[in-house]
């Protein structure tokens, strides 16, 4: 029993069967709209992963008797389960084979943005006097109620956490090339999270630009290429009795080297960095790969390694670099000569926006029909309503709704991901996808690619978002009802 | 064999700036001082496939000398089986001398294979009081003679061996340099050493050359690039 189709939170079997009580099981179907609300602070755009999760989802969708059972034995459930209502969600979920529906999405990889609305003249569009927050919408979904209630929560898990690690990972591969060398990022946080989300993780840091991985079982998982290099353990484990440890560092080194010739990255700064650079070259007679450099990692260090492999003959070895480095570190640690990084917890778990990340997924259009838009008045937190298309432009997206005529330029981002029972085609490849970020990211205004976010009322602002005048009109309807 | 040393050498020498004339002082200084053993293996002495004659007969010495020094540095020539510098693998005879890269190569007998008795340290060497140990020869297609650098390669340029940053990394600024031959290895290694910004001292009774014959030609080598050749008992001080 894999657990996976019980992934949702208690309130959405609740409040099914309590719509199942109020004879709202066979309702038409129903539309909600998934995207970014805003962005993190320290984040110019967000890359949508999560696409590839979610089909995944989709085709093993369902509810074995085992599962069932264990929803009747629920302290909360259990008793409401023995209902009518109950029974009628009973036999709805057990008939669920996969899911059903359509599905609109923009493709993996697709970068996100947030931020003031605009009317298609530049102006600010405004609900109370307070500005509409616009978004571009990630995925569009029109399907059944019960099962509207069974995708959000484990869909909105995978945009979160995806888009989160694929986003940081995004910004140090960035920082890694930013005078247009390509330099290696390899994603190394698989003990920094759980088991299970480093896997995935591994697959966000790849297609957001990262060259490999640490993780093994990823290479298996997603096809992601893993390496590599060494720990202390190994070098501390070769430590005799009266032989000096540069000796049995050596050693290591040269058995290292002979084993895995073109793989062989020596870590050497087990006890002194500078003495175990010139042991990983001697010892290895020159033919080592490159060293790595795990702690006191500085502009500094780096320089003095680089010139140190220099003159010990070894200008072909490379400084592979890692020390909790973030993209700011890796950024400085570049242009002081680091050819490749790896980075951990600073992929993995995104420490600087852990939360900010926070994709939701809301009713756009009731069973009746009737388009609907969350108000929250004054809060800033109003949603857009309907269902939308957005088209992206060279310097700023367009949203409208998805009916409209599309404009002359401009990129439609929702594409059909499912109908029915099916997804419509086969996804992208791993490297289709990792080279569409590349191009998004290469084609990003400047002040979009630096790591720095734009300061308000300071020089160019974020990612225009505009607002078709249909739609904007739509909105003020409606808030004008409410 | 030393017209092929002087071909290999880098730019010339500056000129020895004139100093006041002050006495050497050849005290050893724990901090700055290196001893360089050149060569101390099997081969290369008595009974060995490239003999030189008495080269057995400093092993004790130089030993001896090995306890007073902070540093030492040994050299072990380590060829693969195939080394360019086999006369068997041109089908000629050793000693012969062919143009290659630019230069001229002498033809050895095959000696210093990696790994074998030949190549090891002399048993009279103590091991324990190598500091750093530097193989050389180590590339098929390329000779090293120098502990410094390779001989010419076949992209025309001498690579190093990168002692010279090991050296320098520890404060080094002064070796003294022993072992075999004092003709090749040895005499290419304190040339070297010299180009290389230290001072370099052979020390001339802890040495053998190949060709004694030819000693003049190697001592105006030495001169021309301000190495000096000393005996070691001039040699004062150091951890007895």
């Amino acid at each position: 029993m894999s657990l996976d189709s019980l992934s949702v939170d208690v309130y959405q079997l609740t409040t099914l069967i309590a719509h199942a009580a109020d004879g709202r099981m066979d309702d038409g179907p129903l539309s909600m709209s998934f995207f970014f609300r805003k962005l993190p602070k320290q984040r110019n755009y967000v890359v949508l992963c999560g696409i590839r999760s979610i089909v995944e989802h989709c085709q093993s969708l369902r509810f074995s008797a085992e599962e069932l059972g264990l929803l009747d034995a629920h302290p909360i459930l259990g008793p409401a389960m023995q209902t009518r209502p109950g029974q009628r969600v009973r036999a709805a979920l057990a008939a669920i084979d996969g899911f059903e529906g359509e599905i609109d999405a923009a493709p993996e990889g697709t970068l996100a943005f947030a931020g003031p609305a605009l009317r298609e003249d530049g102006t600010p569009l405004l609900v109370s006097g307070v500005p509409l927050t616009a978004y571009t919408p990630l995925l569009q979904v029109r399907t059944s109620l019960p099962l509207c209630k069974l995708i959000e929560t484990p869909w909105l898990s995978r945009i979160n956490f995806l888009s989160m690690v694929a986003s940081k990972a995004s910004r140090v591969v960035s920082a890694a090339q930013h005078d247009g060398t390509p330099r290696a990022v390899i994603e190394f946080g698989q003990r920094r999270t759980h088991p299970h989300a480093a896997i995935d993780a591994a697959y966000a840091a790849y297609i957001a630009g990262c060259s490999a991985t640490s993780n093994l079982a990823a290479t298996y998982r997603y096809g992601i290429p893993s390496v590599g290099t060494m720990d202390h353990f190994a070098i501390q484990a070769c430590e005799r009795l009266q032989t000096p440890v540069s000796e049995t560092e050596t050693h290591f080194f040269q058995r290292f080297c002979a084993l895995f010739p073109g793989n062989a990255t020596l870590l050497v700064d087990t006890y002194d960095t500078f003495r175990g650079i010139e042991h990983a070259v001697r010892g290895t007679l020159g033919k080592l790969t490159g060293v790595r450099l795990d702690s006191g990692v500085t502009v500094d260090s780096v320089k003095r390694a680089r010139k140190l492999l220099d003159d010990l003959g070894a200008s072909h070895a490379k400084l592979f670099l890692s020390d909790g480095l973030d993209e700011y570190r890796v950024r400085d640690l570049a242009a002081a000569g680091g050819d490749g990084f790896g980075v951990g917890e600073n992929i993995s778990c995104s420490p600087d926006a852990a939360t900010g990340i926070g994709a939701v997924g809301k009713l756009v259009q009731n069973a009746s029909g009737k388009l609907t838009m969350k108000l929250a008045r004054g809060s800033g937190k109003a949603t857009l309503p309907g269902r939308l298309q957005v088209y992206r432009f060279s310097d700023h997206d367009l949203l409208s709704l998805a009916d409209e005529p599309a404009p002359a330029h401009g990129t439609p981002l929702l594409q059909p991901l499912w109908r029915g029972k099916q997804p419509v085609s086969a996804l992208p490849s791993l490297s289709e996808t990792r080279d569409y970020v590349a191009r998004q990211r290469a084609a990003l205004p400047v002040h979009l690619q630096r790591l720095e976010t734009p300061v308000p009322g300071q020089g160019d602002g974020p990612w225009p978002i505009r607002v078709s005048n249909k739609l904007a009109h739509v909105i003020d309807e409606l808030v004008s009802e409410m | 064999m030393t017209e092929q040393l002087h071909a290999q050498q880098q730019e010339p020498q500056q000129e020895p700036q004139q100093e006041i004339e002050q006495p050497e002082d050849f005290t050893i200084q724990p901090e700055t001082d290196a001893l360089l053993v050149v060569d101390m293996q099997p081969d290369f002495m008595p009974g060995g496939p490239l003999a030189v004659a008495e080269g057995d007969q400093i092993v004790s010495p130089i030993a001896a000398l090995m306890q007073r020094f902070s540093l030492v540095v040994a050299t072990q020539d380590w060829h693969p089986a195939q080394h360019i510098s086999f006369a068997s693998q041109h089908g000629r005879s050793p000693f012969d001398a062919i143009p290659l890269y630019g230069s001229t190569q002498t033809l050895w007998p095959d000696h210093c294979i990696a790994g074998t008795s030949g190549a090891a340290l002399h048993p009279g060497i103590p091991q324990d009081r190598i500091g750093i140990l530097v193989r050389k020869g180590t590339y098929r297609d390329i000779d090293s003679y120098s502990a410094f650098r390779e001989n010419t390669g076949p992209d025309g340029q001498r690579r190093t061996t990168g002692l010279s940053a090991m050296l320098s990394a520890r404060g080094v600024r002064r070796v003294f340099v022993c072992g075999l031959a004092r003709d090749f290895c040895v005499g290419w290694s304190a040339l070297d050493a010299q180009a290389e910004g230290l001072l370099a001292i052979v020390l001339d009774d802890l040495t053998r050359a190949v060709y004694p014959e030819r000693r003049a030609e190697t001592d105006a080598l030495f001169a021309q690039g301000n190495v000096l050749h000393r005996p070691s008992s001039l040699l004062k001080g150091g951890a007895l």
